[in-house]
C-alpha cells in the first residue's frame, strides 16, 4: 500500500471511529444519555423532523440566508478587492484594519443590528456578509499584488489594453488566491448565519438548535447539529472538488 | 540595419541621488544576425533590454526597427524573459497561442501556427500539459514558442537560460541555434556567460561595469553551423579566454562597486 493510501485509510478510520464512539459511548452509559444521544437516534430524529415538515421552513430560511449573504459577499468583495488593489495608498492606510479585522468578535454587535434592522433574516444576513466579505477583499488584494511582474511584462509586450491586461493576466494569475478567499468566505457565511440565528432570531436551523436546547429537547438539538455538520462538510467538499477541477493541474 | 540603438542612456532617481544605469549605448544589429551582450552583473544589461523592448522609457537616445522609431512596446519586437513567464493557468498550446489570440487571429490559424512553433522548440506531444507539469527548461521553451509565434522582426532574450543548470543551458543553446537557422530570426541575447555568447552569436558586445557602456564589440570567427561540441574546440577556449580578459577587469570593478 502506498503512503498516500495509508494516510487516507487512517483518515477515514478516524471518522469511522468517532462515529462508532458516538453510538457506543452513550449506549454503554459511559456518559449521561440525556447529555449525549446515540448517533442512530440523532439520525432517526433528524429523519422524523424532516419528514414531519417541522424543519423544512427552518432549513429553507437558513439556506436562503446563506445564499444571499454569500452572494452579497462575492458581489461586493471582489470589486472592493480590485479597487483597493488599484489604490495602493488607500491599501496602505487600511492594511492594519484589514489584517486585524478577524480579531473583532463581530457577533457582539448583534443587538445593534437588531435595533437597526429589526428581528428578521436581515441582521443575520448582514452579520454573515460582514464576516465573509473581508476574507474575499483581503485575498483578492493579496492575489493581485502577488502577480509576478514578468507575466505583466509579457502582456505589456503584446500591447494589451489595461482591460485585457486585467482579464487575461492579472485576474487569472490571482485566481488561486481569490479562490482561497471564496473558500474562507463560504465557511464564514455558514458560521455567520448559523451562529447569529443561534444567538437571536425567530427561525432558522441555528435558532432551532438554541430553541431545542432551552426546552430540553436534546434529541431535536442533536438532530439539527448533525444536519449543520453534514451541510458544512458538503459545502466544503463541493468547493474542494470545484477547486481541483478549476486548477488542479496548474499548481 | 534592422535594429539600431543610438546613444541610449538611462538614469534612475533615488533617495541618494541619480544613478546612471546605461550610458550612451549604441549598437546595430543586421537582419538575421545573432548578437550577444555580456557584462558583469549590475551593468544595466537588463535595463538596456527593457528599453529596447519598450517596457522602460530611456532618459535619452533612440531605438529603431527597420528605420521606424520604437515608442513603447512594439509587435515587431518579441521578448523572452529570464524569469518563469509561461502562464500557469494555460496549457502549453494555449500559452503558445496567447499572442495570436490577443491580436484576434482566427482560431484554426493560431492553433496551426502555435503547433508549428511548438514542434520547432521540441514541445510536440506536450500541447495539453500545464507548465507546472514540465521541467524548467521546457517551460522556457514554452516562452520561446510563444514569442516565435508572433513572428517578430527582432527577438530580445534576457538571460533566458540563466535559471537553468549547465547541461540544460548547453542543450537549449544548441536548440536555439537550430531555431534561429530555421526561422532566420534576428536575436539580441543577453547573458553573463561568455561561453554561451560564443556558442550562439555572430558578434559579442562586452559592456563595462556600471554605468553600462559598450566596452568593445568582438566578431565571433567560429564557423557555422555550430553545435555544443564546439566548447571543446581549442579556438573556442582561446576566444573564451580573450573575452574573460576584457570582462575580468569590469567584473572586478563591479564587485568593488558592490562593496562600497
Amino acid at each position: 500500500m502506498s503512503e498516500d493510501a495509508r494516510v487516507r485509510l487512517v483518515r477515514w478510520g478516524l471518522i469511522a471511529a468517532a462515529l462508532v464512539a458516538l453510538e457506543v459511548v452513550p449506549r454503554l452509559g459511559l456518559v449521561n444519555p440525556i447529555a449525549l444521544v446515540p448517533l442512530s437516534e440523532m439520525v432517526w430524529q433528524l429523519w422524523l423532523l424532516i419528514s414531519d415538515g417541522i424543519l423544512g421552513s427552518h432549513i429553507a430560511r437558513t439556506l436562503i440566508s446563506i445564499v444571499v449573504a454569500g452572494a452579497a459577499a462575492v458581489v461586493t468583495g471582489l470589486p472592493l478587492g480590485v479597487l483597493l488593489w488599484r489604490a495602493p495608498r488607500v491599501q496602505r492606510v487600511l492594511q492594519p484594519y484589514l489584517t486585524t479585522y478577524y480579531a473583532i468578535p463581530i457577533f457582539a454587535f448583534y443587538p445593534l443590528f437588531i435595533a437597526i434592522f429589526g428581528l428578521s433574516a436581515l441582521p443575520v444576513i448582514i452579520i454573515a456578509w460582514a464576516w465573509a466579505v473581508v476574507a474575499i477583499v483581503i485575498n483578492t488584494v493579496l492575489g493581485l499584488n502577488e502577480v509576478p511582474a514578468v507575466l505583466v511584462k509579457v502582456g505589456r509586450s503584446l500591447r494589451l489594453s489595461p482591460r485585457r491586461l486585467f482579464t487575461q493576466v492579472y485576474f487569472p494569475a490571482a485566481v488561486p488566491y481569490i479562490f482561497t478567499g471564496l473558500k474562507l468566505a463560504a465557511s464564514y457565511t455558514v458560521i455567520g448565519v448559523i451562529a447569529s440565528e443561534f444567538i437571536q432570531a425567530e427561525a432558522g436551523v441555528g435558532w432551532f438548535v438554541g430553541f431545542s436546547y432551552n426546552n430540553f429537547a436534546i434529541q431535536n438539538m442533536y438532530a439539527a447539529i448533525l444536519l449543520i455538520l453534514a451541510f458544512a462538510v458538503l459545502v466544503n467538499s463541493l468547493l474542494l472538488r470545484l477547486e481541483r477541477r478549476l486548477y488542479g493541474r496548474q499548481a | 540595419m534592422l535594429l539600431t540603438i543610438e546613444k541610449l542612456s538611462k538614469s534612475y532617481e533615488t533617495a541618494s541621488g541619480s544613478i546612471e544605469a546605461v550610458e550612451e549605448v549604441s549598437l546595430e544589429v543586421g537582419e538575421g544576425e545573432f548578437v550577444s551582450i555580456v557584462g558583469p552583473s549590475g551593468c544595466g544589461k537588463s535595463t538596456l533590454m527593457e528599453i529596447v523592448g519598450g517596457l522602460v522609457e530611456p532618459t535619452s537616445g533612440e531605438v529603431t526597427v527597420a528605420g521606424n522609431p520604437v515608442r513603447g512596446t512594439d509587435p515587431s519586437i518579441g521578448i523572452v524573459f529570464q524569469q518563469e513567464s509561461a502562464f500557469p493557468w494555460r496549457t502549453v498550446a494555449e500559452n503558445a497561442q496567447f499572442g495570436l489570440e490577443m491580436t484576434g487571429v482566427e482560431k484554426d490559424e493560431s492553433r496551426r501556427r502555435a503547433q508549428e512553433m511548438l514542434e520547432l522548440v521540441g514541445l510536440g506531444g506536450f500541447e495539453d500539459r500545464y507548465p507546472s507539469e514540465l521541467s524548467g527548461g521546457m517551460r522556457q521553451r514554452v516562452a520561446i514558442a510563444r514569442t516565435l509565434v508572433m513572428n517578430p522582426k527582432v527577438i530580445l532574450m534576457d538571460e533566458p537560460f540563466g535559471a537553468l543548470d549547465e547541461q540544460t543551458r548547453l542543450i537549449l543553446g544548441e536548440e536555439l541555434l537550430r531555431i534561429q537557422a530555421a526561422t532566420s530570426a534576428t536575436i539580441l541575447f543577453i547573458t553573463h556567460s561568455f561561453d554561451e555568447a560564443l556558442l550562439l552569436s555572430d558578434r559579442i558586445v562586452v559592456m563595462t561595469a556600471r554605468p553600462g557602456r559598450v566596452k568593445k564589440i568582438v566578431e565571433n570567427p567560429l564557423p557555422r553551423p555550430r553545435d555544443s561540441t564546439i566548447v571543446s574546440d581549442p579556438e573556442f577556449g582561446r576566444l573564451s579566454g580573450e573575452l574573460w580578459e576584457s570582462l575580468r577587469e569590469e567584473s572586478m570593478r563591479a564587485l568593488a562597486g558592490e562593496r562600497e
